[in-house]
């Protein structure tokens, strides 16, 4: 699903180049559900971006299902994020003008479905994060949980193959966190792909394997296991969020 | 349509910008479409052809103070010395001149008597076999005046001869334009027409003269008296060859006061200048209200600008999502001008309605016309144009937006 | 605290450069289209002799024959007098002050033979002319009065022409050329331009007044021409001078100065009562033959002296006004509804509703105050090249007192209401929203 060779991606200022990956390696299989951590700088924001074609890449190969991304131009971009991929945001972004139907109809409209075919999607896919009857409602309204829900059922809506988290439960309480990761996991049984992103390391344990990003490179794995369990007694659930 | 559903319901979750915004492009069309009349109107008023030679042409004044000057005896020496200066075609002592201002005015009737008889209003000009020449305007019927019948200012006898203009027949004959065509215009040719009880005949007809005052209705109804004035202040007009109007301009004065010196003689000015002067309050108003358009459409622009780029910051975040979420950059071009476009066809729709208000309240308080539809549709258009205009580029920099912004958290 | 919230706004105007220019930009160029177009209104609607207004009336008789269906202004009375009604009417005694007059023009020389004479214009009038006008006198004083009967070759000049003639100073007792005749000068007036020139408006309101004012009484004398407006509905033989004098030609101008309601009703009784006088003589002979008095505010009204052109220029400028109000509005609300969080801070730590709408009313009173003077600036520089592109708006482009003061009200007062609804709006907000994250 994911192929990506030799990457590197470097930030330039004025002052300083920055090498946020370097040499990044990674592949991820159809139907993997892969979680990647890491301190913070290390790059995984980094690594998000370019999975989701939100950034391009300074040099390397990126293949996204067999297609290969590098030197695309925008508008391409723009599609094969639109119909591959599914984004999971920590701050949910949802468009606040807009009501859940709507919002859930964004990336659809992109796409260039027929009105009903986008009415079935959006209601079918807010009929399975539990939202439907709340259709008409404006994101404000809702609680963090719920729109956290609301923005899966955005990514889900296009049926995408992959689907790209980014710290999906950062902004909830423990309680909504465990919701949102069993729709997750459900999910991914249906086949959908899933790379997630977090700096938990108790999420990190959820999904079938966990990358280590450090310093813009993928760590050995089993190295750092053993540390990071022991660590995971004396840390709380990271979670700065109020309930709505 | 494309997205147009959830944008223009998104708007209506920000009422009160996008109101704001359609009352100004309505307001402003109201008032561009109404200015733009007023201008064009006058562009034409002051566009009208006078029938006169206008580059070849100047006019100066004589005032004689010398008392011991037959003045009749002098205008004839004026008159054939001016022909023959080099590079002037002719030159004609006239009582007034067209589109200077000051005129002479004069009622003329089809009968004697007054009851049931159709009475013309007309400028009235007074000179001599060379008036036409002088003033190149084109006779389309009959003949000029011959010096028998040219009377001097001093006599006591009246004129029996006239040639008018085309519009001076038509409006005392009462003719329509189809009997124009039909060729019955030289009916009017051998016609007598009254000066209160004294019958003058008409023995030509000109195709184009306008009088002098510019402001008047009827301005291309005037006659052409043989009748040569010989007050003490007088008026000139020369006709040259064009490009040699300039040198017989410098040199008139000197020429004219060494002929008599006890006069003075006015700075000679050709019709441009005349007509500038008559017509400065047109060109002023139009002048001024093109100002205020290009005021008001600056204003509107900014307008739509600024607003524009608040929604551009306000949604810097939501534009981010919407290219992660697969809109190209052409789709958020589309975004803000699907939006804008919402705005400026409600407002514009708006202002068509207030347009013909205001107009009706302008006819009502002043003496304007009926808006000529065509403006407000020039108008529309315009609008629309300068909202996409001043939309494009706030709407072309919230493209440029990262998508990656997306996953920054707050 | 005022001065905290002036630091405020400064700081908040200052942080959007941007979005503030644009506003102050709007209103300047607003308040400029309307103090400029206002400018010109109020000069030309301007009283020009505000203290005697009320005083000074033009009679008006409807003299036409009943042969004639239409003459004259649209209620059908001329502007102007014939000479022998003005003639009659200089007879009585009724009016504290009255002047007959012509505008005339000479070939002008001083004493001095050598310069060339230049043509100008000038107004026969009576002996009373200057007094009732308040006309100023810089030297010497008008002619006496026995002159307005028994003609006599004198003048009073204006400050300009003494100035351009004799290079100023007191010049009374030298001659002045007229046509070559020798005037003796009795009085130089000061500095007097009257605008609108409302003793004489058919050549125009706004022209300056002459230079030279002789004798009325010198007009069959010099046969003096008229350089104004003559009409006459009258087939007559004019082939004279005498011949106009005697004819029904209107070309003489008539002002009457009375000083009380009791007068004025004296004069309009003696009016009705000259003309049934004339109808025995055979003239006046329609119907409604009547007289009219007209003092000077309705003298101009009547003429039309404010142009219908002005006033649709103040409408359209004024509704230019409202459109800048529109998107000043709108402008400020997004800009205010964007400080919102920061508002939702400020209402937590103590901020009352009263203090945040009084904060931003503050704001917005500091951009209209700055655009209001940006506004002064641009419509010195309209008005400026209008009195450059057009002379005869030399007197008219002219920003008084009255209206530098106008300008300044009118942009805070136009931006404060602009301010309201935006400051409402800001001042309602829930802190609470806005201390959560998003």
């Amino acid at each position: 699903m994911l192929q990506m060779q030799k990457i590197n991606k470097i930030y330039r200022t004025e002052l300083v180049e920055t090498h946020a990956l370097r040499e990044f390696n990674l592949t991820v299989k159809e139907g993997e559900f892969v979680t990647v951590t890491g301190p913070s700088g290390s790059g995984k924001t980094t690594f998000l971006n370019i999975a989701g074609l939100l950034e391009e890449i300074s040099q390397g190969k990126y293949l996204l299902d067999g297609v290969d991304v590098v030197g695309l131009k925008d508008k391409e971009l723009s599609r094969l994020r639109n119909e591959k991929i599914g984004f999971i945001f920590q701050s949910f972004n949802l468009i606040p003008d807009l009501n859940l139907f709507e919002n859930v109809d964004v990336p659809l409209r992109y796409r260039g479905f027929n009105a009903k075919q986008r009415k079935r999607r959006i209601e079918e896919a807010l009929e399975k994060v539990g939202l439907a009857a709340r259709m008409k409602h404006l994101p404000a309204q809702l609680s963090g949980g719920q729109q956290q829900r609301v923005a899966i059922a955005r990514a889900l809506a296009g049926e995408p193959k992959f689907l790209l988290a980014d710290e999906p439960t950062g902004n909830l309480d423990s309680l909504m966190a465990r919701q949102v990761m069993e729709l997750l996991k459900d999910i991914n049984k249906q086949g959908t792909t899933i790379v997630m992103v977090t700096h938990d390391p108790a999420l990190a344990r959820c999904g079938q394997r966990n990358i280590q990003i450090v310093d813009g490179q993928v760590c050995d794995f089993s190295l750092y296991q053993n540390k990071e369990q022991n660590q995971n007694q004396f840390q709380q659930h990271p979670n700065e969020a109020t309930t709505a | 349509m494309f997205e147009f559903g959830p944008i223009f319901n998104a708007m209506l979750r920000h009422k009160s910008h996008a109101l704001l915004l359609v009352v100004q492009i309505a307001l402003t069309l109201a008032i561009v479409a109404n200015a733009a009349f007023i201008i064009q109107n006058r562009l034409d008023l002051m566009n009208r052809i006078s029938g006169l030679s206008e580059s070849e042409v100047f006019k100066f004044d004589v005032f004689t103070f010398g008392e011991d000057n037959d003045i009749s005896v002098q205008v004839e020496l004026d008159e054939k010395f001016l022909r023959t200066i080099p590079g002037v075609i002719d030159a004609a002592r006239l009582n007034q001149i067209p589109i200077s201002g000051s005129s002479d005015n004069s009622s003329f009737s089809d009968k004697p008597n007054i009851d049931g008889s159709v009475r013309v209003s007309s400028g009235v000009y007074r000179g001599g076999t060379h008036t036409l020449n002088t003033m190149g305007v084109k006779l389309i019927e009959g003949r000029n005046f011959t010096e028998d019948e040219v009377l001097s200012g001093d006599s006591t006898q009246p004129v029996t001869v006239a040639i008018v203009s085309k519009a001076f027949v038509e409006d005392m004959f009462q003719l329509s334009p189809e009997d124009i065509q039909q060729g019955k215009l030289q009916q009017g040719l051998g016609e007598n027409i009254y000066s209160f009880d004294v019958p003058i005949k008409i023995i030509g007809i000109v195709e184009k003269l306008q009088r002098s005052q510019v402001n008047v209705r009827g301005i291309e109804v005037s006659i052409i008296l043989p009748k040569i004035s010989t007050n003490k202040f007088g008026r000139y007009l020369v006709r040259t060859h064009a490009d040699q109007r300039q040198k017989v301009m410098d040199e008139i004065e000197k020429v004219m006061l060494k002929l008599y010196p006890h006069r003075v003689i006015t700075k000679p000015v050709t019709m441009d200048t005349l007509r500038a002067d008559s017509y400065a309050n047109d060109r002023m108003m139009s002048q001024l209200l093109t100002i205020l358009i290009v005021i008001l459409l600056l204003i509107t622009s900014l307008g739509i600008v600024g607003m524009a780029v608040f929604n551009v910051n306000r949604r810097t975040r939501q534009i981010g999502t919407r290219r992660a979420l697969g809109a190209s950059k052409a789709n958020i071009v589309r975004y803000f001008i699907i939006e804008n476009w919402i705005v400026s066809t409600v407002g514009i729709f708006i202002g068509i309605g207030l347009s013909l208000l205001l107009n009706n309240f302008l006819m009502q308080q002043f003496s304007l016309p009926k808006l000529d539809y065509l403006y407000i549709v020039m108008t529309m258009s315009g609008v629309w144009l300068l909202g996409l205009i001043a939309v494009y580029l706030p709407a072309k920099k919230a493209s440029h937006i990262s998508p990656a912004i997306a996953t920054r958290s707050v | 605290m005022f001065k905290y919230y002036l630091h405020m706004a400064w700081k908040s105007l200052i942080a959007t450069p941007v979005v503030t220019s644009l506003m102050l930009l709007a209103i300047a160029l607003g308040i400029a289209t309307c103090m400029g177009t206002l400018t010109i209104h109020h000069m030309m609607s301007m009283d020009p002799i505000p203290e005697k207004s009320q005083q000074l009336f033009a009679p008006q008789l409807k003299s036409y024959g009943n042969t004639v269906t239409s003459f004259g202004m649209n209620d059908g009375f001329s502007d102007q007098l014939t000479h022998q009604d003005a003639i009659n009417l200089r007879h009585s005694k009724v009016a504290f002050r009255q002047t007959a007059m012509l505008k005339t023009g000479f070939a002008v020389q001083s004493d001095n033979a050598d310069v060339a004479p230049k043509l100008k214009s000038a107004r026969a009038a009576d002996s009373d002319f200057f007094a009732m006008f308040n006309a100023p006198f810089a030297y010497g004083n008008t002619w006496d009065k026995k002159i307005d009967e028994q003609p006599v070759e004198v003048a009073v000049i204006g400050e300009k022409l003494n100035q351009e003639l004799y290079g100023g100073g007191d010049n009374v007792g030298k001659n002045i050329f007229l046509n070559q005749k020798a005037y003796r000068i009795v009085g130089i007036l000061k500095h007097w331009e009257p605008s609108p020139m409302f003793y004489d408006l058919t050549g125009g309101s706004f022209n300056r007044a002459e230079q030279i004012f002789i004798p009325f009484s010198l007009l069959p004398v010099h046969e003096l021409p008229s350089w104004g407006s003559n009409s006459s509905w009258k087939n007559e033989d004019v082939y004279t001078y005498q011949d106009k004098l005697k004819s029904e030609t209107h070309w003489i101008q008539y002002w009457v100065e009375l000083t009380d309601v009791q007068q004025q009703q004296s004069y309009r009784e003696y009016l009705s009562g000259y003309i049934n006088e004339q109808k025995k003589i055979g003239r006046f002979n329609r119907d409604d033959a009547t007289a009219d008095l007209k003092n000077v505010i309705q003298w101009l009204t009547y003429n039309e002296v404010v142009s219908e052109d002005n006033s649709v220029l103040v409408g359209l400028s004024f509704l230019l006004l409202v459109v800048c109000l529109v998107n000043t509005i709108g402008l400020l609300l997004a800009k205010f509804l964007r400080r919102a969080p920061e508002v939702g801070v400020r209402r937590a730590l103590g901020a009352s509703k009263a203090q945040v709408f009084l904060q931003h009313l503050i704001e917005v009173g500091l951009l209209g105050f700055s655009g209001g003077l940006l506004g002064i600036l641009l419509a010195q520089l309209g008005l400026w090249l209008l009195r450059s592109n057009y002379g005869s708006y030399e007197m008219l482009a002219n920003m008084d007192m009255t209206m530098l003061l106008t300008a300044p009200v009118l942009a805070i007062s136009t931006s404060i209401i602009a301010g309201l609804y935006p400051a409402w709006k800001i001042c309602r907000t829930q802190p609470s929203i806005y201390l959560k994250s998003q």
